[in-house]
């Protein structure tokens, strides 16, 4: 077990040194930022200044080397625009609203999602399993942006019931986690169906039941258990991505995060923050992909080899 | 009878008791209406923005997308008066040109105190303030401009202050000392004494409103000094102002609707639906100029091989546009046609290029282009300017119309900006939102000057004639040279000129008056509806 660690520990270091430079090239492709810091009564003179106030008149192999050698001291630079604040002070500031966001999300899909792919599977063939295939299928084919927009009119116009957009109160939550959650409780519900109809068909189950259990025992204590493991895979690995990818919702409700400030970053050729975005954000993913690496090799020990 | 009298005293009694109760429920529902007033009396005034650009708090260390927030907390010297855009006194009580316009006295107004009991206002605080503003490290929208024009700025004394420039400008009081611009006064003092982190994490002003809280990205709050009495300068009706950041247009537009708050920039096309549920609109007069610019045109860097590098093209191109039409849909009829690629008084006059496609053909097929040209056209989205796009495609259809067939390409700002000022723009055209500048000098350098990165049309010739205008000394000798050299931009089609444009605000039922200028945007003076 314990190489099995450090084994994903080392696969995980590599990957976030390939991922370092693969970030620094990007970025530099997509253009500099002096030409967006220079006013419009700028001059050659201005933007050759700008240049080497920000460390852009060097090579880009003495720049990587400066910028691995700082990121591996735990110094990320400091961000270009405004206050020059240090990177990863900005990103601390910022990951709350993200991890939050995700975490109400997913304990929505979790709530809505298990019963309904439980039922979908329960209720075979029924209109039960087709509205909540219907379900699933809307919530994954539709967009974000457009059902965000959707919500926030019906509820935060028409009814007045939530907050339209911003953050700072539980109420502000709603609205922005919904919209998250849609697409994974589509998922999940689709994937609890499928997990649970192999289940339900398997043998232990057919024993359950010549055995007398209650059919509620036998759904939820056997079947349901069992048929947990790849969802939660699932949802392990998809809950950084929500943290990281929400740019969309994070935009059309104000919401101060993560992927807004990526987005920004973007726009505004940020380069210190932009690859420490990316850098954090990768971090996440494979973290948390690597918590149920081992959870799952823990748990069976087959995946370990 | 005894039962009658006996009803008779009881609705009498029960009279007498209405009578006794009804004012005191009236009293006491009045109490709790007062209650009621008081409680949205001190909701503060909800403001949303596009972006709190960097979010920042000290003048030096950050852009004039700020002057929102900032311009509550700091104060100018002058204060353009709203009528006639003269600047009129405000830190400084009066000033002085000297003979050959390259040299201001200003003398202080006295007594005015920086909040947080940091002292008097001085004349220290001006110089330093300019001085921070022009360093290496400033990173405010005027710190080039500052540093180009002004070669010393020096406290004469306690009171009065020096400033010398190093080229005439007769509107430079007006162009960079009034609250048109971004140069606010911060207290020597303070930051000193705390440091440039700690001065922005709590700015110190002379303004009406202190800052409460700030969440980065979301909103800012501030409050005003004394619940808003006793300031030299503004009353404010509101004793809170509330900033927030909203990106997405259609949000601000939900938030005006659910009343969440009470001033957002919107779109055109929201202004209907925004009336039809009770939110009414307010115009910032000739804030923005829609334009389509072109490449290649800067001496030094031109490029021979763009159509548009023939003059009669240039035409062509804007007459075969009807503007009156884009003016009427997609601006709502908020817009003058002009010919200017930003607001300048001096250039209304100017008769724009008419509506002529028949024309257009005639200078295409003049200028060797009998069957037209393909181009590319790039357009990006702005605040103002969300309506770029829709005038591009619209702009694209009236030059198809002629022959000229343009493939519209989106972009971003950033990626154009970048192109742009980097010399790799020559051969696109782009729509552009053209901005008003408190000081015709500074906009004519910004675009007609060849030194500068972001012009789009100069030569030796529009060099000249932005030097004769800044040497000028005479106003209205000087007027009718800006109008020369708007003549003859218009005359060689520089750009392709829609109008100059209003921007649209939806404001909500709680808000009185906003006196608003053209970069003057002062939400201090918003007054309560109904006072």
């Amino acid at each position: 077990m314990r190489y099995f660690v450090l084994r994903r520990l080392a696969e995980m270091a590599g990957a976030l040194l390939v991922m370092s430079l693969i970030v620094f090239l990007l970025a530099r492709a997509l253009g500099d930022p002096v030409s967006l810091l220079l006013s419009e009564f700028a001059t050659e003179a201005d933007r050759a200044a700008l240049t080497r106030e920000l460390g852009l008149d060097r090579s880009l192999a003495v720049q990587y080397v400066m910028f691995l050698l700082d990121t591996l001291r735990g110094d990320l630079g400091n961000s270009v625009m405004g206050a020059r604040q240090p990177v990863l002070g900005i990103i601390i500031d910022r990951l709350p609203a993200s991890l939050g966001l995700a975490s109400v999300a997913l304990a929505l899909s979790v709530l809505v999602g298990l019963p309904l792919g439980v039922a979908a599977a329960v209720w075979r063939g029924t209109w039960v399993d087709t509205g909540v295939r219907l379900v699933a299928l809307l919530g994954q084919a539709v967009p974000l942006f457009w059902l965000g927009i959707v919500l926030m009119f019906v509820f935060g116009v028409q009814l007045g019931w939530l907050p339209t957009s911003g953050f700072g109160s539980a109420r502000h939550f709603v609205l922005p986690a919904a919209t998250m959650a849609l697409f994974t409780l589509a998922a999940v519900a689709r994937l609890t169906r499928v997990s649970m109809l192999e289940e339900l068909d398997s043998e232990y189950v057919r024993l359950a039941r010549i055995k007398g259990l209650p059919e509620t025992t036998v759904i939820l204590k056997h079947a349901l258990s069992n048929s947990l493991v790849p969802v939660l895979t699932y949802m392990g690995a998809f809950f950084a991505t929500m943290i990281t990818g929400a740019v969309v919702i994070e935009t059309v409700f104000g919401w101060p995060g993560i992927g807004r400030l990526a987005y920004e970053a973007i726009l505004a050729r940020d380069f210190p923050l932009m690859q420490g975005v990316v850098l954090v954000t990768t971090t996440l993913f494979m973290v948390a992909n690597m918590l149920v690496d081992v959870t799952h090799a823990w748990i069976d020990p087959r995946v370990r080899r | 009878m005894t039962s009658a009298a006996g009803l008779g005293a009881a609705i009498r009694a029960a009279n007498l008791r209405l009578a006794l109760l009804v004012p005191l429920v009236l009293v006491a529902l009045g109490g709790c209406a007062d209650g009621q007033d008081e409680a949205v009396r001190t909701v503060p005034l909800r403001v949303a923005m596009s972006t709190f650009s960097d979010g920042t708090f000290l003048p030096w260390n950050g852009s004039t997308g700020r002057k929102p927030y900032l311009d509550t907390i700091y104060e100018y010297l002058v204060y353009l008066d709203p009528e006639t855009l003269e600047p009129r006194p405000g830190l400084a009580e009066r000033w002085e040109m000297g003979p050959n316009g390259d040299r201001f006295r200003l003398w202080l107004r006295r007594g005015v105190q920086f909040q947080d009991g940091w002292g008097e206002l001085t004349a220290a605080d001006v110089e330093y303030t300019f001085r921070r503003m022009m360093a290496p490290d400033s990173i405010a929208g005027m710190a080039s401009t500052l540093r180009f024009l002004i070669t010393d700025v020096r406290a004469v004394d306690r009171y009065e202050v020096a400033i010398e420039l190093r080229a005439p400008d007769i509107d430079f009081v007006a162009g960079y000392l009034s609250n048109a611009v971004a140069v606010p006064i911060a207290s020597r003092a303070y930051v000193e004494a705390v440091g440039d982190s700690e001065a922005n994490a709590r700015p110190v002003g002379t303004g009406a409103f202190t800052l409460s809280a700030y969440r980065e990205e979301t909103d800012i709050e501030l409050s005003a000094i004394d619940g808003g009495s006793g300031h030299w300068r503004v009353q404010p009706q509101f004793e809170a102002l509330r900033f927030l950041s909203v990106p997405e247009e259609f949000t601000r537009a939900a938030m005006l609707k659910a009343g969440e708050v009470d001033i957002a920039p919107i779109n055109y096309d929201s202004i209907k639906a925004l009336a039809a549920a009770g939110i009414r609109t307010h115009y910032v007069a000739g804030n923005w100029a829609p334009v389509i610019r072109f490449g290649g045109l800067v001496e030094g860097r031109l490029n021979p091989n763009v159509p548009w590098h023939d003059r009669a093209v240039r035409q062509a191109m804007n007459y075969a546009i009807d503007k009156e039409a884009i003016v009427r849909h997609v601006l709502q009829g908020q817009a003058e046609i002009t010919v200017s690629d930003f607001p300048v008084e001096e250039w209304s006059p100017l008769a724009p290029y008419p509506y002529d496609p028949a024309k257009a053909r005639s200078l295409l097929a003049e200028a060797g282009y009998p069957d037209g040209f393909d181009m590319v056209l790039r357009t990006f989205t702005t605040s103002p300017g969300a309506e770029l796009p829709i005038i591009a495609e619209v702009v694209a259809g009236y030059w198809r119309a002629v022959g000229i067939r343009a493939t519209i390409v989106p972009t971003t700002w950033t990626s154009l900006r970048t192109a742009w000022s980097t010399g790799n723009a020559g051969d696109i055209a782009w729509t552009h939102r053209g901005l008003a500048f408190p000081n015709v000098l500074q906009g004519l350098f910004a675009s007609v000057h060849t030194s500068n990165l972001f012009a789009t049309f100069a030569n030796a010739h529009t060099d000249a004639e932005v030097a004769a205008i800044g040497a000028e000394l005479d106003r209205e000798r000087r007027a009718l040279l800006v109008r020369r050299l708007g003549e003859y931009l218009r005359d060689e089609a520089a750009n392709v000129y829609i109008g100059v444009a209003n921007e649209p605000y939806g404001i909500s039922a709680r808000v009185g008056a906003w006196p608003t200028l053209s970069l003057v945007t002062n939400v201090d003076l918003v007054t309560r509806a109904g006072d």
